[in-house]
C-alpha cells in the first residue's frame, strides 16, 4: 500500500494510551483499506479498538505508529489546520449519543458544519433544507432536540453529517440508542446515502448489521481478525 | 478497479492549501499591522535619526575684528579639522559659522586654531545646531510672509 490505490488506506497502525503508569495497546497493529463507495462495517466488542479506529480515521485522534491515508493524503503528516479543513471537507461524523446542540432547532444543528466550511448564509439554509429532507425531517426543522424521538435526533445528527456533502460518513454505534425499528430505518438510511455514493464506515458491535454492509472488519483486541483488505 | 484521483481533486487541494480559500483572518491582521507599522516608522524615523545625528552638534558663530570677511581657505581649512561638521560664512562673508561634535572638540581648540594662524576671531555666539537649524527656518518663514 502507498496510499494511492484506494480511498483510504491503514497501513501498520498503532494506538497506545498511558492510563496512569500502565501503557495500555487500544490499537496493536491493523493494516487494511476501504475503497470508494463502500459500505464497511467495523465489529468487535466493547474495548476491541473500535472507536480509536474509526477516531484514526477521521482524523481525530494521532496513531502512535502508522499511516493514515485518505485520498493520497497522510492524514498525519498534515498540518493540524489541514487536518481540521480534512474533516471539515471528507468526513461526516454521526455518533451514538447523536452530539445535537440542545438550544439549537434541527435545521440550527444542521448548518453548524456549513457555518465551519465557510459556505455563504445564503446557501445555508438551502443545502440544510436538502440534508434534513433527505433523511425525511423536513417538517419538523424547527424542532428543538428534545422534541424529537431517539431516531429523529439520530436523523438530525446524520443529516448534520452529510450536509456539507463529504465523501465519507463515519458513525459510531448508530443504533446503538435505538429501538430495532428505528434502528433498521437508520441503517436503510446509510444504505441509501452509501447507494448515492458515499463512502460508509460503521462501527457496531452488533453482528447483525454486518448484513447491510459491503464488507465486514472484524476489530478483537486491537486487532484485525477477519475481513481485512 | 483503479482508485480515480481527479473525483476529489477540489476537496484534496482545498485541504492541501493548492487552492486559495480567500484571504484568512491571520494574513488580513498581519497586513493592516504592517501597514500601521510601517506608517508609524516613517513618521518617527526620520525624527529619531535627525535626533541621533545632531545631539552632540553645537554652532559657533565668529566674526573677524574689524568685519573682515573671512578668507574662503580659512574656511575649507576649519571644515577639516577634526570634530568640524561644517564651517559656512553667512550671506556678507563676515560671520563664520562652525558647525562642531562636542563630543570630538571644542571650541578652545578652535580658539587656539586661529590664534596659531593670526586671525582675530571674535566669538559672537554658541548655540545648539539644532536651535539655529530651527531658528533660521523660522526666520525663512518670516521672510516668505
Amino acid at each position: 500500500m502507498n496510499g494511492n490505490d484506494h480511498l483510504i488506506e491503514i497501513q501498520d497502525l498503532g494506538r497506545e494510551y498511558m492510563a496512569g503508569d500502565t501503557t495500555v495497546s487500544a490499537i496493536k497493529e491493523m493494516s487494511f483499506f476501504i475503497d470508494d463507495g463502500e459500505f464497511v462495517s467495523i465489529v468487535g466488542q466493547s474495548g476491541a479498538g473500535k472507536s480509536t479506529l474509526l477516531a484514526a480515521l477521521g482524523g481525530l485522534n494521532r496513531p502512535t505508529r502508522g499511516n493514515v491515508w485518505v485520498d493520497t493524503m497522510d492524514l498525519y503528516g498534515l498540518s493540524s489546520e489541514q487536518r481540521a479543513d480534512f474533516r471539515s471537507e471528507y468526513v461526516g461524523f454521526v455518533f451514538q449519543s447523536y452530539q445535537l446542540i440542545t438550544y439549537l432547532t434541527a435545521m440550527e444543528n444542521v448548518k453548524i458544519p456549513l457555518s465551519i466550511a465557510g459556505v455563504k448564509k445564503e446557501d445555508q439554509a438551502d443545502m440544510a433544507a436538502v440534508a434534513l429532507e433527505k433523511v425525511g425531517l423536513q417538517d419538523k426543522k424547527n424542532r428543538l432536540p428534545d422534541q424529537l424521538s431517539g431516531g429523529e435526533q439520530e436523523r438530525v445528527a446524520i443529516a448534520r453529517a452529510i450536509v456539507n456533502r463529504p465523501p465519507i460518513v463515519l458513525a459510531d454505534e448508530p443504533t446503538g440508542n435505538l429501538d430495532s425499528k428505528t434502528a433498521d430505518d437508520v441503517i436503510n438510511l446509510l444504505k441509501q446515502l452509501n447507494q448515492e455514493g458515499q463512502t460508509v464506515i460503521m462501527v457496531t458491535h452488533n453482528k447483525k448489521l454486518c448484513q447491510h454492509t459491503d464488507r465486514t472488519v472484524h476489530v478483537r483486541d486491537g486487532l484485525c481478525v477477519i475481513g481485512e483488505g | 478497479m483503479a482508485y480515480d484521483l481527479e473525483k476529489y481533486r477540489d476537496k484534496r487541494e482545498k485541504v492541501l492549501g493548492v487552492r486559495k480559500k480567500g484571504i484568512s483572518f491571520g494574513v488580513w491582521a498581519a497586513t493592516v499591522s504592517a501597514i500601521i507599522i510601517v506608517g508609524l516608522i516613517s513618521m518617527v524615523a526620520p525624527k529619531s535619526i535627525a535626533y541621533f545625528t545632531t545631539r552632540n552638534l553645537d554652532d559657533v558663530i565668529y566674526k573677524l575684528s574689524g568685519d573682515q570677511s573671512w578668507p574662503q581657505d580659512v574656511i575649507h581649512t576649519i571644515a577639516t579639522l577634526k570634530g568640524i561638521k561644517y564651517a559656512v560664512a553667512d550671506k556678507d562673508g563676515a560671520r563664520l559659522v562652525v558647525t562642531f561634535d562636542r563630543s570630538i572638540t571644542d571650541i578652545d581648540s578652535l580658539s587656539s586654531f586661529f590664534k596659531e594662524n593670526g586671525y582675530h576671531a571674535v566669538l559672537l555666539n554658541v548655540v545648539s545646531h539644532r536651535q539655529r537649524v530651527q531658528t533660521e527656518r523660522e526666520e525663512a518663514e518670516l521672510e516668505t510672509l
